[in-house]
């Protein structure tokens, strides 16, 4: 039977393998969830003022422990307009741990396009909202979702929703457009609301090796050191 | 000191004669009782705006299912271990013989009650594993006789052993099973300074065809409504569900679901320090624990479970625990997003330190509850030999053998049928019987000896109150049969947690005295008093002695509902006393007509898959169906007011005969669904670690809890995960696990 030598450079090199961590598996869960909204006017009038906006609602980091984070990266205040298109820029939120955890992290973000009619009658104003919704979990554990509510002055809402989650379905999509339309009196105005909340939560333990994976690293290392030798000791 | 109370059989004939009743109680005379039905014909009671109108509550009806499914196993529910189903986990109730022992009944605090000695010689404190011994709780020198000696009687309970109790602070999201409570050694449940787990100071009933339950718990204060987040239907003024009204507003509504006392009888145990629960902690509370975890995290889950196998995470060859999914998955999936899809907080109080609730934690008592009463919906047993067997023209299960037959006939006649009525073997289940009463008129009596069944929630019954016969009214579905002391549990007569009384009939005073206020269940306004089985009120001056009704001397009023279907004569019995009658009438201390003798009442337990479902009685005090027929054989143990002295006395024909006793245990089997002994769909399961006493026995405990160092440690007992297909062996009955 072939007895297992550990040499001062095996020490050395599994010290490191423990010290690095190594001891540990790789335990990082992140999420990336983020929303990319524009608004085309499908009847544009002359004589009908438009004022887009993007407003910061609220941002919240949630309990964070350990090395967990997350942040938030949010449109411009006003959009970017192209002839009767207004496209705000991304709105996104990331989380990672890798040794702690995050939990009910949530940011939402206000879209807003008034609508004044300046003429001296009645308009019926027609748009499309175009939304590109995607949330991505990864890791041990990470679950985000995007909640999409869009609706006129204080109306119901009409809701899109997606979540992503380590536990079931870890990538979310939805690209799509709604079309609303109102009428709009003479010197009235009404605003079109798109909100858009990004929740999120990662957890991440490291996670020890089993003593099976601990016993082939050994292994290993005795492979190497016996290659080692068996290169520097051949004499041809 | 106990005093027993007996009633000669001519007490209760003289209270007959008095109160002018249809039931005739004279044994050997006695026609045969209501036939009982097959399971397959009682319909489930609708729910109004649950699955089904222009908004209903729950979208994807078998998400909920799984949801319900997951919830109710999970042992992440409970703040130290405990799931719904560890007390709920052995044909839908609890087969532990271990630590499993209450020093009383539910009206007195635990801790000023006291461990007795058992029948055996041992005491019944913390960590006992209780013996056949032990059994029955109350004995007599005869069993079988009803003034026989009695020579042993506790009142202590065989309950459910439960938690260590404790102050909730907080709850991991992700991971670990117990809350972060502060706990400490309970001052009735230790071993010399050792903390046990405590106990339920009433038996865990059987979930199975609970469904069919008008009000759950034994005392009914499951309400039939649900109000979305506590027990107590429209009682509570705080309840409601916050339902969005938009992107930006969400608001508070009440919320009023009728037949769903399952998803009432839900919300409490996770909350109780005895139960599941640390004291303090919040149904939102276990949501946030809850939500963002994998459902059964540390529990397999069987690959062919009959409802969780698309969610499951196992194979053929490796179980594995959880399912692919997050609770809070399975809820956006199963209900109406105008409950979850709020995006901001909810202006209720967190706990210090703590951040607002969201919408989804702030509902999750609907959720959970809802989800739990729609799983516990599928668990209903109609597959027994009783209800497979085929009928004659006489309605007879021409399947069962002779001795089965000549049981049933003996259930029958010896007026077991009369509680146990209907496809239920229970008057509990008020609306889905109503249902049945024009098409299944076998069901509930010959046209000699018919039993009114209505949804009238109160009905009227002789009794033997204070010395004096008298009609008392009575709740629907509940019954006093003297299996103990009224001071050790009043049952129904207890108050609900804002002090109003339990019971409808109670309120049903109320109502007729014109106390609007003191009527807090709108079932009770209902009440058709020409549906009585007994009259409460006529139009005409009766030529016999009328102490217990109103007449036109009184003041009488009609009735203010319709008189279609009326079970008593319409034209002389469809009338109320007024007010002003009804009022002076209830002042009058020792009054005969507004009467309403409750206490000790108990709801009527299911007969079905009876065999398996023991120990019997709200205290559990009879561990064998033997000691049950020897119970009602002697006509009970105590004749509480509220005993119903003309169904509950002692019964010549199972007294004089082992056989016909042995006839109705054999009948009583037939009542077992095999699918229930086996396990099979729907009553497969996930995998369940349950505490089960702890390490050593009665009298001794090791310290070194997980949870505390001054607590018991504990021990388990593994029940596997069983898919659709059932378990290999099959359940016993409870008294095969006592021990010797």
């Amino acid at each position: 039977m072939k007895t297992i030598v550990i040499n001062k450079k095996m020490l050395v090199a599994m010290t490191a393998l423990t010290l690095f961590g190594v001891g540990n598996s790789q335990a990082n869960s992140s999420f990336t969830s983020q929303a990319e909204l524009n608004v085309s006017v499908d009847t544009p009038f002359s004589d009908l003022a438009i004022t887009g906006l993007f407003e910061q609602a609220s941002s919240y980091n949630g309990i964070i422990n350990g090395d967990g984070s997350v942040a938030a990266v949010f449109p411009a205040g006003l959009p970017t307009v192209t002839g009767s298109n207004y496209a705000f820029d991304l709105f996104s939120v990331s989380g990672h741990a890798a040794n702690g955890d995050v939990s009910g992290s949530s940011y939402t973000g206000w879209y807003s396009l008034g609508f004044t009619n300046q003429s001296l009658s009645a308009m019926s104003v027609s748009l499309t909202l175009n939304y590109a919704l995607a949330a991505i979990a990864s890791g041990q554990y990470a679950d985000s979702s995007v909640s999409l509510d869009y609706f006129i002055n204080n109306d119901p809402s009409a809701n899109v929703f997606l979540n992503a989650s380590v536990l079931g379905q870890p990538k979310a999509e939805d690209n799509g457009s709604k079309v609303i339309t109102f009428n709009l009196d003479p010197g009235t105005t009404q605003t079109f609301h798109s909100d858009v909340t990004i929740n999120g939560n990662v957890s991440a333990s490291p996670v020890p090796l089993p003593a099976a994976l601990w016993l082939f690293l050994s292994g290993l290392l005795v492979m190497l050191r016996g290659t080692a030798n068996y290169t520097k000791n051949r004499t041809f | 000191m106990t005093v027993l109370r007996h009633s000669p059989l001519s007490f209760f004939l003289l209270a007959l004669v008095l109160t002018q009743t249809n039931v005739n109680a004279q044994a050997s005379d006695l026609p045969l009782g209501p036939m009982p039905i097959s399971l397959k014909s009682l319909p489930i009671p609708e729910v109004p705006g649950l699955l089904n109108g222009s908004d209903p509550i729950i979208i994807n009806k078998n998400a909920a299912i799984a949801l319900g499914k997951a919830l109710f196993w999970d042992t992440n529910v409970g703040s130290d271990g405990m799931a719904c189903g560890s007390c709920h986990f052995h044909a839908g109730a609890d087969g532990r013989v271990k630590n499993q022992v209450s020093p009383g009944g539910q009206s007195s605090p635990q801790n000023t009650q006291a461990f007795d000695v058992s029948a055996a010689g041992a005491t019944l404190g913390p960590n006992h594993t209780l013996s056949s011994a032990d059994f029955p709780f109350h004995q007599r020198q005869k069993p079988l006789q009803e003034f026989s000696p009695m020579t042993y009687n506790t009142g202590n309970v065989t309950g459910s052993s439960g938690t260590f109790g404790g102050n909730f602070k907080e709850a991991s999201r992700f991971t670990g099973s117990a809350d972060t409570c502060n706990r400490s050694v309970d001052n009735t449940f230790n071993i010399g300074g050792i903390g046990t787990r405590r106990d339920t100071p009433r038996n865990a009933p059987s979930v199975i065809n609970a469904i069919f339950n008008h009000r759950s718990f034994w005392d009914g204060r499951a309400n039939n409504v649900f109000n979305g987040s506590s027990p107590w239907g429209d009682r509570d003024a705080n309840a409601g569900v916050w339902v969005k009204q938009n992107a930006r507003a969400v608001q508070k509504q009440r919320l009023h679901l009728l037949n769903s006392s399952l998803a009432s009888l839900a919300t409490a145990p996770p909350l109780n320090a005895t139960e599941m629960g640390c004291s303090k902690r919040t149904l939102m509370d276990i949501g946030r624990k809850l939500l963002l975890r994998q459902p059964l995290q540390n529990q397999k889950v069987h690959f062919q479970d009959s409802v969780l196998a698309p969610y499951s995470l196992s194979s053929i060859s490796t179980p594995k625990a959880g399912l692919n999914t997050t609770y809070k998955n399975l809820i956006t999936q199963a209900f109406n997003a105008k409950y979850w899809s709020f995006s901001g907080t909810i202006p209720v109080p967190a706990p210090t330190g703590q951040p607002s609730y969201n919408q989804v934690e702030a509902n999750f008592g609907m959720f959970f509850g809802l989800a739990i009463q729609l799983y516990e919906s599928t668990l209903i047993s109609d597959e027994s030999p009783f209800d497979k067997s085929a009928r004659d023209a006489k309605h007879q299960p021409i399947d069962l053998t002779a001795a089965e037959l000549n049981g049933l006939d003996q259930f029958r006649k010896n007026l077991c049928s009369l509680c146990h009525i209907g496809p239920n073997f229970t008057a509990a289940s008020v609306n889905a019987n109503a249902v049945l009463n024009q098409s299944h008129p076998e069901a509930f009596g010959e046209p000699s000896n018919f039993i009114s069944t209505t949804t009238n929630v109160v009905g009227r019954i002789p009794v033997f109150a204070r010395n004096t016969a008298v009609t008392t009214f009575y709740d629907t579905g509940f019954a006093s049969t003297g299996v103990a002391e009224e001071t050790v549990d009043i049952g129904l007569g207890g108050v609900d947690d804002f002090g109003n009384p339990l019971s409808f009939s109670k309120q049903y005073l109320q109502h007729l005295a014109g106390n609007a206020a003191g009527v807090l269940d709108t079932d009770v306004t209902q009440v058709r008093a020409c549906d009585f089985q007994v009259k409460f009120a006529v139009n005409f001056k009766p030529s016999y002695l009328a102490t217990s009704m109103f007449t036109p001397a009184d003041g009488i009023k009609p009735q203010p509902q319709g008189t279609s279907n009326c079970f008593l004569p319409a034209a002389t019995t469809a009338f109320l006393p007024t007010v002003s009658a009804a009022l002076a009438e209830l002042n009058k201390p020792n009054t005969k007509k507004m009467v309403a003798e409750v206490k000790a009442s108990f709801k009527i337990p299911t007969l079905r898959n009876i065999e398996l479902t023991g120990p019997y009685m709200h205290n559990g005090s009879m561990a064998s169906l033997e000691q049950v027929i020897e119970f009602y054989t002697r006509g009970g143990n105590y004749n509480n007011d509220a005993k119903e002295v003309t169904r509950v006395f002692q019964l010549a024909e199972l007294q004089f005969s082992e056989q016909n006793r042995a006839d109705l245990l054999a009948f009583l089997k037939t009542l077992t669904d095999d699918r229930v002994r086996y396990e099979e769909a729907p009553f497969d399961h996930p995998e369940i670690l349950i505490p089960n006493g702890h390490v050593g026995d009665n009298g001794f405990a090791i310290a070194g809890n997980p949870l505390k160092a001054n607590l018991a440690k504990d021990e388990f007992l593994l029940i596997p995960a069983v898919g659709a297909l059932g378990a290999a062996a099959p359940l016993l009955p409870f008294q095969d696990y006592l021990a010797p």
